[in-house]
């Protein structure tokens, strides 16, 4: 009798790990098509129709079909906000690698273990805590009479109270604040990921400390950096509390701008296709910079290429 | 496999670079905390405007604390948090557990517990934030951020579990949907789900029994980004074991349903407890999916500062903004805590934290 029993045990286990997993997911599955998928499908498909707000609760007429919104969108002050944007972000993305590498590098390398963790943490604690409450923070230092000025009084670098507020110098500032602790972490990861051995390596065969990062660090950590500014330059793009708290009306981004088309103006048709040319733009932004990085770096790899055979 | 375990050198000795980097990484942490500290300076501002500096008073703190059904219930929170954590500490040495293998999750769950008794019993974070109506903002971003949580910890868990036991076809399908999610921009994500909520009506603008409509789609809207989260921290957990603990479950005659419970639960209980803390944190501090979808009455505090901005902002904002600073860093603290102890690296808990 036992026998044919653990016989049985096989087989009946093998559908467990089959259909389990789909199982499992499935309600995940099905919850993304319901509240991802199709509201975004129904914004892209709302970018196509008219404004009508005699009908409700969706005002938009589907009857008259046409790439109206878009053309629209490309005219106006629209296109300029978007310029901003794209400006704004490319320019905050560069800052955070820029200030951030050298932060990662140093605490993966340059210090002990113990004060390793205590670093991180005093990047990640003021990351993670409400980014809204430290946007509104900004706006002490930088009112009219607030310590910035104040201080660049005392420097003789201006004269007479400035405010900062309400500028795009202040959204710049505010951005790269924001997100440079969401930089710094992907960089530290993949730094650490880097064994030491292949940088000794590098020194070994007398490279200098130069070299060795421009030729062995730096490209060993590029998924960190990949990462880096995935993490930073998409939610910079369609980020408008920072451009809403500190811009007025100066510092505008496209984020507000789709906002408001769908609360203010009750124009979903418009905001619609602005939200999917923001979505658009991001994307052809990530795929040009990963061209353009592609390309460099194959012209380098193959003007540093060492040949073995000339050397033996 | 050697190199992880060799202590990293460190020059020893004067190195201008380290010196130079050193410099430079102590003025980014003090630009990175100058906010805060402006923020926690000028909550004890006595005037009336945040931003305008009037001499330091405690005048919006008192307030804060000017109940004393405010100070009763924070003395039982403290109470509660710590008896659970006690009977977590006996169970312990009673059954002869591995040390700290209960109390690393008596304490977040003692607190939790505490925080719905007590809030059962008063309206405690209604006194709490009674000066200048934030009350009922507080109160709509705590349910929203807990219902969000809720439904982030189920579905990503059981989806992390899927994915990290499968090599099937439709998982790289799934995954890449999963990071769709987390890569879309947010206020893409916000006006679709705002429209699809108008579109759909329903439970979603009308109350059903006691539930708020606009708490239903806040629910929904954070569940999606933080449920996307979790799912990777608990698919990465649980790639790092393998299967045969489960497949042993199975083979000595456990139920699929048994086996899910009794072994790959508690394997995934610290990364549960992990992305839960950190999507309650995303959750508190959404604004841009909240400010989109939330109704009249279901706006929460980031939804009331950005409104209050056009104005002149009170004092207090700075106040009950130190107050959910300090929730955070807890929720940050356990975070740490519990990872560390189901031992993963500083790395590993910096990598969890940005999904990389």
């Amino acid at each position: 009798m036992t026998a044919p029993a653990a016989m049985s045990t096989p087989p009946a286990a093998k559908p467990r790990r089959r259909w389990g997993p789909l199982i499992l997911s499935g309600p995940s599955m099905l919850w993304y098509a319901a509240f991802f998928v199709l509201p975004i499908l129904w914004i892209v498909l709302y970018s196509f129709g008219t404004k009508d707000t005699a009908r409700l609760p969706v005002p938009v007429d589907m009857n008259h079909l046409g790439l109206q919104n878009y053309r629209q969108a490309f005219g106006e002050t629209f296109f300029q906000v978007f310029r901003s944007t794209i400006k704004i972000s490319v320019l905050a993305t560069a800052l955070c690698v820029v200030i951030g590498l050298p932060v990662a590098y140093f605490i993966t390398f340059k210090v002990k273990e113990r004060w390793r963790g205590i670093l991180l943490a005093l990047v990640i604690v003021p990351s993670f805590t409400s980014y809204l409450i430290r946007t509104l923070a900004w706006r002490i230092p930088l009112a009219g009479n607030g310590a910035l000025s104040k201080l660049l009084q005392r420097w003789d670098v201006i004269n007479g109270p400035i405010s900062l507020l309400d500028s795009r110098g202040a959204v710049q500032l505010a951005i790269v604040y924001n997100y440079v602790g969401f930089m710094i972490l992907p960089l530290y990861v993949a730094l650490d990921r880097i064994e030491g051995p292949l940088r000794e390596a590098s020194k070994d065969l007398g490279a200098g400390r130069l070299r060795t990062f421009s030729q062995v660090t730096f490209p060993l950590a590029s998924p960190g950096i990949v990462a880096g500014i995935l993490l930073t330059f998409i939610p910079m793009c369609g980020d408008f509390v920072t451009a809403t708290i500190l811009g007025g009306t100066k510092g505008n981004m496209i984020g507000a701008l789709v906002e408001s088309q769908f609360v203010a103006a009750q124009n979903w048709p418009s905001g619609s296709a602005m939200a999917v040319m923001m979505v658009g733009a991001v994307l052809v932004c990530l795929i040009v910079g990963g061209a353009v990085t592609k390309v460099v770096m194959t012209v380098l790899r193959a003007r540093r290429r060492v040949s073995l055979g000339s050397l033996a | 496999m050697t190199a992880t375990l060799r202590p990293r050198k460190v020059r020893k000795g004067f190195d201008p670079s380290k010196l130079a980097m050193a410099v430079w990484t102590a003025l980014v942490l003090i630009f990175l905390f100058t906010p805060i500290g402006f923020i926690v300076a000028h909550s004890f501002n006595k005037g009336n405007s945040l931003v305008i500096w009037n001499g330091l008073g405690t005048k919006w703190w008192g307030s804060l604390f000017d109940s004393s059904v405010t100070l009763r219930s924070l003395e039982k929170i403290v109470g509660i948090s710590l008896f659970i954590y006690l009977i977590g500490w006996i169970i312990e040495r009673a059954a002869h557990l591995r040390p700290r293998r209960i109390r690393s999750f008596a304490g977040p769950l003692g607190f939790i517990v505490a925080v719905i008794v007590v809030g059962l019993q008063t309206h405690w974070y209604f006194d709490l934030f009674v000066e200048l109506n934030i009350a009922p903002a507080m109160r709509n971003s705590f349910t929203a951020a807990i219902g969000g949580t809720i439904l982030a910890v189920i579905f990503g868990g059981l989806a992390g579990v899927g994915l990290a036991r499968t090599t099937a076809w439709w998982s790289k399908a799934f995954m890449f949907m999963i990071i769709l999610i987390l890569v879309t921009p947010e206020v893409m994500d916000a006006v679709a789900l705002n429209g699809w909520f108008v579109r759909l009506g329903g439970p979603f603008s009308h109350d059903t029994w006691r539930l708020n409509g606009g708490i239903l789609r806040l629910w929904v809207g954070y569940s999606l980004y933080t449920s996307a989260v979790v799912t990777l921290i608990v698919r990465a957990r649980l790639a790092g074991l393998d299967e045969s603990l489960e497949e042993a479950a199975a083979d000595l005659g456990a139920t699929p349903t048994r086996a899910f419970f009794q072994i790959t639960m508690p394997l995934i209980s610290s990364a549960l407890v992990a992305g839960g803390l950190l999507s309650f944190t995303l959750c508190l501090d959404n604004t841009i999916i909240a400010s989109a979808v939330s109704t009249a009455g279901s706006s929460t505090f980031p939804v009331y500062v950005v409104s209050s901005v056009k104005g002149t902002v009170r004092p207090f904002v700075a106040v009950a903004a130190v107050v959910l600073f300090a929730i955070t860093m807890a929720a940050l603290g356990f975070v740490y805590s519990v990872l560390k102890r189901s031992g993963e690296s500083t790395t590993q808990i910096a990598a969890t934290m940005t999904g990389t």
